[in-house]
């Protein structure tokens, strides 16, 4: 064994020249070399330092542990997967494919459209400049006793608005999760006993964080959208 | 071009790394009984034997030490019939890759008789790199026993059961 090694065989912290906590960037900065190498992880010096810590002996089982790991087939991350974000809606978590999604946004002020106050369209609204036509999802789906009106700036609440064959929709949410990616063999069937129209709309249940969600079919969801609003 | 370095003594030697299949570190390895100076053993890797060729054993004479930087590198190696076969290359210090165009390699002008897998030399700061052409570092008994004896052993484990190299997950 090395004399700088100790008995873990791990080099002796002296025997390292650690110049990069002392004039290097964890230290003064005063090191000649800084300027040419901007980094000490740029630097020969760093770089051979760390060579030296592979030097060391392998710890005892380093060699069982590793010839198990390799002696089992490769095994790669599961492809294919799908990105969906999540939001509720009343009591109900939903979740829409990513790509449909343009921006989510605060909620405003929603103008009111005449003879247009019973559908599922809520009325119009000021999106940068643009009307939207701003829909209620959970009219459309069905979702039981729409949450009771609450103050206007509800930290949660926003508006999600969508892009589906280059028309724009907006449509309030109740809060938002983000982001999620699964894979395709993860969606659960709907059960057959759900019977109401939310059904219709949903392709597959997917269980995030023990809940229930409900993953919309986008192409179906948005066809009966641009009906209505016809 | 990229290359892995590895070190045979003190002085640096690059391979190819478009003929690394995958680095490992040094993994325990089933002997072989009255195998010729250099081969090492044998390694289960990813389910199927594979023989570790102890690069510092067969050119300078001595095994390499058993470190965290000495490493198995699995290259695709041809056998005799042409077919590329994995090959376990066990290397010292192979902890870096440098990427360098293949004319910053000089060919040093060898003195016959010295070991074909000798390549062209490149001159840095550090001092010379010389190229291995792994192709060439087999003697070609060594590398017919190697991949006949592999090829022999899954023909005989899809006849039966029994594999005379029985290969177990630990």
């Amino acid at each position: 064994m090395n004399p700088t090694e100790n008995e873990n065989g791990i080099i002796a912290s002296d025997a390292v020249v650690d110049c990069w906590n002392r004039i290097g960037v964890m230290g003064d900065g005063s090191c000649t070399k800084l300027p040419e190498v901007v980094h000490c992880r740029n630097c020969a010096v760093y770089s051979s330092a760390r060579a030296q810590l592979l030097d060391r002996t392998p710890p005892p089982g380093y060699q069982r542990e590793w010839t198990k790991h390799f002696s089992q087939a490769r095994t790669t991350a599961t492809p294919g997967k799908v990105s969906a974000v999540i939001f509720r809606i009343g009591t109900e978590w939903l979740a829409l494919c990513t790509r449909a999604f343009h921006e989510v946004a605060e909620r405003r002020p929603v103008h009111s459209v005449p003879h247009r106050q019973n559908g599922i369209v809520l009325g119009l609204i000021n999106f940068r400049g643009e009307l939207l036509v701003c829909v209620s999802l959970s009219r459309l789906l069905g979702i039981a006793d729409e949450h009771p009106p609450q103050p206007l700036w509800k930290p949660d609440d926003r508006l999600m608005i969508v892009e589906w064959d280059a028309k724009f929709l907006a449509f309030p949410v109740d809060e938002i999760h983000g982001i999620h990616r699964y894979h395709a063999d993860e969606l659960k069937n709907v059960p057959a006993t759900v019977g109401n129209s939310k059904s219709a709309f949903t392709h597959g249940i997917l269980e995030w964080q023990n809940r229930m969600v409900g993953c919309l079919d986008e192409e179906r969801l948005f066809a009966t959208l641009n009906r209505s609003l016809a | 071009m990229l290359f892995l370095l590895f070190k045979l003594g003190n002085d640096r030697y690059a391979l190819e790394a478009g003929r690394v299949i995958e680095v490992l570190p040094l993994l325990e390895l089933k002997k072989i009984p009255s195998a010729p100076r250099g081969v090492a053993g044998i390694f289960n890797y990813r389910g199927r034997p594979v023989p570790a060729v102890d690069i510092s054993e067969l050119t300078l004479g001595h095994p390499a030490p058993e470190r965290l930087s000495t490493r198995i590198i699995v290259i695709s190696h041809p056998d005799h019939s042409g077919k590329n076969q994995p090959l376990g290359l066990i290397a010292e210090h192979a902890t870096e890759i440098i990427r360098r165009d293949r004319k910053e390699f000089v060919e040093p002008g060898l003195p016959a008789g010295s070991p074909p897998f000798l390549g062209p030399i490149l001159m840095d700061d550090q001092g010379a790199i010389q190229w291995v052409r792994e192709q060439r570092l087999l003697p070609e008994s060594v590398r017919n026993l190697l991949f006949s004896e592999t090829v022999e052993a899954v023909r005989y484990d899809e006849r039966s059961t029994q594999s005379p190299i029985r290969i177990d997950g630990g």
